[in-house]
């Protein structure tokens, strides 16, 4: 939708797929490996990447942003594994399975340690004020993996298992777009991005 | 004596050498099994503390901080980690066990890149402050890529830093590879470093005197290895190590020093790690073990001499005992084959050389005796018959055989000794029977017997001689001149006259079984007898026979016949006059 006061257009459309994820399945399967733990390990998110979109853009406040996110513990894995979000959202951490959990990071961006606590205590939360890519781990759980992507830009999207993207509302003009698959793999892309039109790259 | 010795010698020198190799063994599995348990603490303790470490390193924390690359939040969290290492169930065993309190306080730790490459750090908890050992370490780990590909999470090396007193310590490090436990890539390595206190150095120098050290890169690490012992140590070692380098390699040589030898073990100690080879040494010196068994020795001989020389002596005296009867005896037996019957050997035991000797004497008593009967024997007898009556060849009975007769007494006898006393008589007899007796036998003749001043000589009795008759004849004209020849010097002057008759006569050992004489009988010897009888002093008067027999070598002539008692009729008789000059 228009915002009041904006010369440009935000109708550009960017869509695409991209292709190198891990497929799905690898990782972690569901046995019992931590002696004394009753809860089971389930399987992890399925791999995905997020496409975003840098560059000199105008308005970094996106109407888009949402304020408060949550990255749950369950069945002994974090979801989502992958989180993209805007520089400054809140990040709540609610434990859902019946065991503890202690989740940390030692990422500079952010980091933090939530100390053990339960199902029933009140979810521990974080705020990212730094763009980068948080790492996290939990002390009990030592193959639980998490990735928080805290962007600057507010136009990213997560693909789907396969790849698939669509972003949409996005401004105009010459971008550079970028797909993180994981920390040491982010794909770069240029882009024009044309007022009404869908432009489709793939990764 | 000899051969005692030999085998005494070769028995005592079979012992020595198999109590030797005994000795050598026994000392040897002592050593080796101290070695051993000292190894096993060394090993047990560094498994515990490799367990340890894997499990550091497959710590959450220490992955994630290695993971972001932060060396500051890497070595805050390592070092909160490595605490639960300070504290372990295994030192108090070790004071159970009653060893060296080997303190587990790490006392230095670093981790490395992925590349292998040291993350350094000023953290002062990490340890390895002065400038100098972190240089060294730093040097040492700059290619640890290839560890770092090594299939083996887990090498122990050793490296050898001054500390912080500037002293140089040997350390033992642990290095583990950190890998994500998802992906398995190879995140960095941790190394965790302890410092070899001793490998129980102390002790086994106490309890068992051997010396021990660490030998890396060329350098010797001990503190109870003398310095004078690491040069040699170190010249025999680094071929020896060349030869042997690979894990879990062992072996040993010997060196001298002050000419006391020394052996030298040494055995690879972080086999199948990727950092260089390091060994621990255990040196001891053979000085003690060949005291101890120079003393030994020296016991054992010297007790075998003593036993040896003791069995010598007794086998000298017992020998002795022997030799000198022996000897003796054999002394004694010459003699009495030369003919000394008197001898006698004294007895110096009652066993059974004392019985021989006894023997000996009663032997040679009896030799002495019968050889007095034998001379008594000759003298009562004819030395001939008596050689017959001895060897069994005369007994009783006779033979006849033709023999001359010669009768021979003193003229006037009864007057002439009537008024001499009787040991005169018998010296003047003696006198005069000596001389005519040799005459006898000088020309063949046995003397038969004297009666009073009468001598009876028989020519052809018991053995025929060559000319009996000639021979009679020839003693009747000697044993006038003998007479005569005798009273030039003798104080007796006597006169003899000779009968001499020939024919045939039995002859014979006469008497009873208990005592004989050999005699001849027969009308014969009446006749000798009575013709001597009539015969004037220094006349020979002879028969019809011996005339016959004789004439060939004498001249005789004719006397009136003769009426002699006891014979019939006339008896014709002769006189020598002189033997015949030979012709021939």
């Amino acid at each position: 939708m228009a915002i009041p006061g904006s010369e440009l257009h935000s109708q550009c459309t960017l869509t695409g797929k991209v292709s190198g994820l891990k497929p799905a399945g690898a990782g972690v399967k569901p046995v019992q490996r931590y002696p004394g733990e009753k809860v089971l390990a389930g399987l992890p998110e399925k791999p995905a990447a997020v496409v975003y979109l840098e560059g000199d853009l105008p308005n970094m406040e996106s109407t888009n942003r949402v304020l408060r996110v949550e990255m749950t513990q369950r069945d002994l894995q974090f979801h989502p594994g992958l989180l993209p979000i805007q520089v400054g959202t809140t990040v709540e951490f609610p434990n859902l399975d019946d065991t503890y959990h202690n989740v940390f990071s030692y990422s500079k961006p952010k980091r933090f340690d939530l100390g053990r606590y339960r199902k029933d205590e009140k979810p521990a939360s974080q705020t990212f004020d730094k763009p980068g890519v948080v790492k996290l781990f939990c002390e009990i759980h030592e193959h639980m993996r998490g990735t928080i992507l805290v962007l600057e830009t507010p136009y990213f999207q997560k693909t789907d298992p396969e790849g698939h993207f669509r972003l949409e509302n996005l401004p105009a003009g010459k971008f550079k777009a970028r797909a993180f698959i994981d920390e040491k793999t982010i794909l770069e892309k240029e882009v024009e991005l044309v007022d009404g039109k869908v432009t489709e790259i793939n990764f | 004596m000899f051969i005692v010795v030999g085998v005494t010698g070769s028995s005592l020198f079979i012992a020595l050498k198999k109590f030797e190799e005994q000795y050598q063994d026994r000392m040897r599995e002592s050593l080796e099994s101290q070695i051993s348990y000292f190894q096993g603490l060394q090993t047990a303790r560094l498994e515990q503390i490799k367990t340890k470490c894997l499990e550091l390193a497959g710590s959450v924390r220490i992955l994630a901080a290695l993971q972001e690359g932060d060396e500051e939040i890497l070595y805050e969290t390592a070092f909160d980690e490595l605490r639960s290492i300070q504290d372990t169930p295994l030192r108090r065993a070790q004071k159970v066990l009653n060893q060296e309190s080997i303190p587990l306080k790490a006392a230095f730790f670093r981790f490395l890149d992925a590349r292998g490459n040291p993350i350094p750090t000023r953290n002062p908890r990490a340890g390895l402050h002065r400038a100098k050992a972190r240089q060294m370490f730093e040097s040492q780990f700059s290619s640890l890529a290839q560890v770092m590909k090594s299939p083996s999470p887990q090498h122990v090396g050793y490296i050898a830093p001054e500390n912080d007193e500037g002293i140089v310590l040997l350390h033992e490090m642990v290095f583990t590879r950190i890998e994500d436990p998802e992906t398995h890539e190879s995140l960095g390595a941790l190394i965790v470093a302890f410092p070899v206190t001793n490998f129980g150095e102390r002790t086994m120098k106490q309890t068992s005197q051997l010396m021990s050290g660490i030998f890396m890169e060329g350098q010797l690490y001990s503190r109870t290895i003398p310095k004078e012992l690491v040069e040699p140590i170190l010249q025999q070692l680094g071929p020896q190590v060349k030869q042997h380098h690979h894990p879990g390699a062992e072996g040993e040589f010997e060196i001298h020093s002050r000419k006391v030898p020394f052996t030298v073990l040494f055995r690879n100690i972080n086999e199948n790690s990727a950092f260089p080879p390091t060994y621990q040494l255990c040196v001891y010196s053979q000085a003690e073990v060949l005291r101890n068994q120079r003393k030994l020795t020296l016991l054992i001989a010297g007790l075998g001499g003593l036993g040896l020389a003791g069995a010598a002596v007794f086998g000298w005296i017992l020998s002795h005992g022997l030799y000198v009867p022996i000897s003796e005896l054999v002394k004694g037996t010459r003699e009495v084959q030369k003919g000394n019957y008197g001898i006698s050997i004294p007895v110096r035991s009652h066993d059974e050389i004392g019985h021989l000797t006894s023997s000996f004497n009663e032997m040679t008593r009896d030799l002495a005796l019968k050889e007095k009967y034998r001379s008594i024997l000759d003298k009562v007898s004819d030395r001939e018959v008596a050689l017959q009556l001895v060897s069994g060849n005369l007994s009783l009975g006779g033979e006849v055989k033709e023999v001359s007769i010669l009768f021979c007494d003193i003229r006037g006898f009864t007057p002439l000794t009537q008024n001499m006393g009787a040991e005169e008589v018998i010296q003047l007899l003696n006198e005069h029977m000596t001389a005519l007796t040799r005459v006898v036998y000088a020309h063949g003749g046995i003397v038969d017997k004297f009666v009073g001043d009468l001598i009876m000589a028989v020519f052809g009795a018991p053995k025929r001689g060559t000319n009996d008759t000639e021979n009679a004849v020839r003693c009747g004209l000697a044993l006038i001149s003998t007479r005569e020849e005798l009273n030039q010097r003798s104080r007796y002057q006597i006169r003899v006259g000779v009968g001499i008759s020939t024919g045939s006569v039995l002859a014979g050992c006469m008497g009873s079984e208990d005592r004989l004489n050999y005699t001849v009988l027969g009308e014969r010897v009446n006749l000798g007898s009575r013709l001597c009888g009539q015969a004037r002093p220094g006349e020979i008067l002879i028969d019809e026979t011996t005339y016959e027999r004789a004439s060939n070598m004498a001249h005789a002539e004719p006397v009136p016949d003769l009426q002699l008692k006891g014979i019939e009729g006339p008896v014709r008789a002769y006189k020598i006059l002189a033997i015949k000059n030979s012709t021939a």
